[in-house]
């Protein structure tokens, strides 16, 4: 016990220093210690992870073979009818070209999206975040939507530095995003989970939502621009006796092996505008 | 080890946990490659130096991954505690320090992983318990234990022995290697 009692001196100390240090980092005083530590170890991450990850992705292939020969199936045919809806949807973008062309209507301005590397992922329990190579310098602030190269949403931008930002994944189980579901425009909210499951929350029971459905960011509340692609329904369960269904979503992107972002620079996130004085 | 190739040491393995440990993940949770070195400079080298450690490891960590530091902290606060009380001693038999350390690494695992879960509920994560203890710390605490033991093996094969825990009026008994 007397060990202890003197090891709790040590223990009484690093209390108050944890104290201190929660304070600070609220008030931001080390938000310029950060930035230095983040420019000096990002190429360093970004090496070291770029080195193990073939390695990763070799282990855990491995593991999941019989799962990845069903997805590599079930995504050639699914290949096979996107390319006839795309050539499909080409003729159509003509189409409206042509027609815009005739009524004289203005081309909408299209978003900027900003390019960026993601350098870091930090997983705690209940918590899914990445940071990237880009940040405040470029011009990315809190709130901004980031989406995959692919341009499915990954998640927004929680805090910047000078070079680098910190984006919540859709995963995450703080992330909640308005969303629908594209065919039959049925609305609720995706939100992410402590085993980083996506689901599709509020849909009442009797909603027409099947297996297979899109779901799509809907706009609502404004933080999020309407209709990006979020992922696809994979399990809808519920009684009559429950007011909500278990819709459960498979995200488009893989998150746990995306490289590359696209930060959407162009639209202003409502709780921006509101935090803006 | 010197003051200089310690704050090296930190440097790296927070770089390894941010950057390696997500990429190899049991279920869904990660190895604490931060934890296991500290528990590691705890029993090979000094308490004193472990206890320095443990406030740089966790502000680094907190930088690189912009979670407040604190929690780092308070997560692994419990480590130096638990092995002075857990009677590791360069007395005991090797096999009986190592079970020692392995509880002591098991009981740190689990308290820092409640510890987040616990700041990530309060800002309005769903309080999943079930997945907090079948999906990360059952399976966190396997992979620490795991990676203690390739750093305990090695350690005691060119051998290193435990340090002295037992703390003296003035100071630290625990001889210093530089």
């Amino acid at each position: 016990m007397l060990i202890f009692s003197r090891y709790s001196y040590w223990v009484g100390a690093m209390v108050v220093v944890a104290l201190l240090l929660a304070a600070v980092t609220q008030l931001g005083f080390l938000d310029p210690v950060q930035s230095l530590v983040l420019r000096v170890t990002s190429p360093i991450e970004r090496t070291v992870s770029g080195t193990f990850r073939p390695v990763a992705t070799l282990l855990s292939d491995a593991g999941n073979l019989n799962a990845i020969r069903d997805e590599n199936r079930r995504l050639r045919l699914e290949n096979e009818s996107l390319q006839v809806a795309v050539a499909e949807l080409e003729k159509q973008t003509e189409k409206i070209a042509e027609l815009e062309a005739a009524l004289q209507i203005p081309a909408s301005a299209g978003n900027t999206l900003l390019p960026a590397n993601i350098t870091g992922r930090f997983s705690s329990p209940f918590t899914d975040e990445v940071r990237i190579d880009r940040g405040a310098n470029a011009g990315i602030k809190p709130g901004m939507v980031v989406l995959s190269a692919q341009g499915s949403l990954l998640g927004t931008v929680t805090e910047t530095t000078a070079n680098s930002a910190f984006i919540r994944l859709v995963s995450d189980s703080n992330s909640r995003v308005a969303a629908q579901v594209q065919e039959t425009r049925v609305i609720g909210s995706v939100e992410g989970a402590a085993d980083r499951k996506l689901s599709f929350k509020f849909s009442e029971i009797g909603d027409d939502i099947k297996i297979g459905d899109t779901i799509v960011t809907s706009g609502l509340g404004g933080n999020y621009p309407p209709d990006i692609l979020i992922g696809t329904v994979r399990v809808v369960s519920g009684t009559p006796q429950d007011l909500f269904q278990n819709v459960e979503i498979e995200p488009t992107v893989r998150l746990s092996t995306a490289q590359t972002v696209l930060v959407n620079t162009t639209f202003v996130p409502q709780r921006s505008e509101l935090a803006t004085p | 080890m010197s003051g200089v190739a310690t704050f090296l040491a930190i440097f790296v393995v927070a770089i390894l946990q941010v950057s390696l440990a997500p990429l190899f993940p049991f279920s869904i949770a990660q190895a604490d490659i931060a934890l296991v070195f500290i528990a590691w400079i705890a029993l090979f080298r000094s308490p004193k130096t472990a206890m320095w450690v443990v406030p740089v490891m966790a502000l680094l960590l907190g930088f690189m991954t912009n979670r407040s530091p604190a929690l780092f902290l308070f997560g692994f606060m419990p480590v130096i505690p638990l092995v002075a009380i857990s009677g590791i001693s360069s007395s005991n038999i090797i096999l009986g320090n190592y079970w020692r350390a392995l509880a002591v690494v098991v009981a740190t695992g689990a308290w820092s992983r409640v510890i987040f879960a616990l700041a990530a509920m309060s800002h309005g994560a769903d309080p999943a318990i079930g997945i907090l203890a079948g999906s990360i710390i059952i399976p966190g605490i396997f992979l620490d234990g795991a990676l203690l033991t390739l750093a305990f093996a090695p350690s005691r094969l060119i051998g290193l022995d435990v340090a002295n825990m037992a703390l003296t009026r003035g100071g630290y008994s625990a001889y210093e290697r530089s």
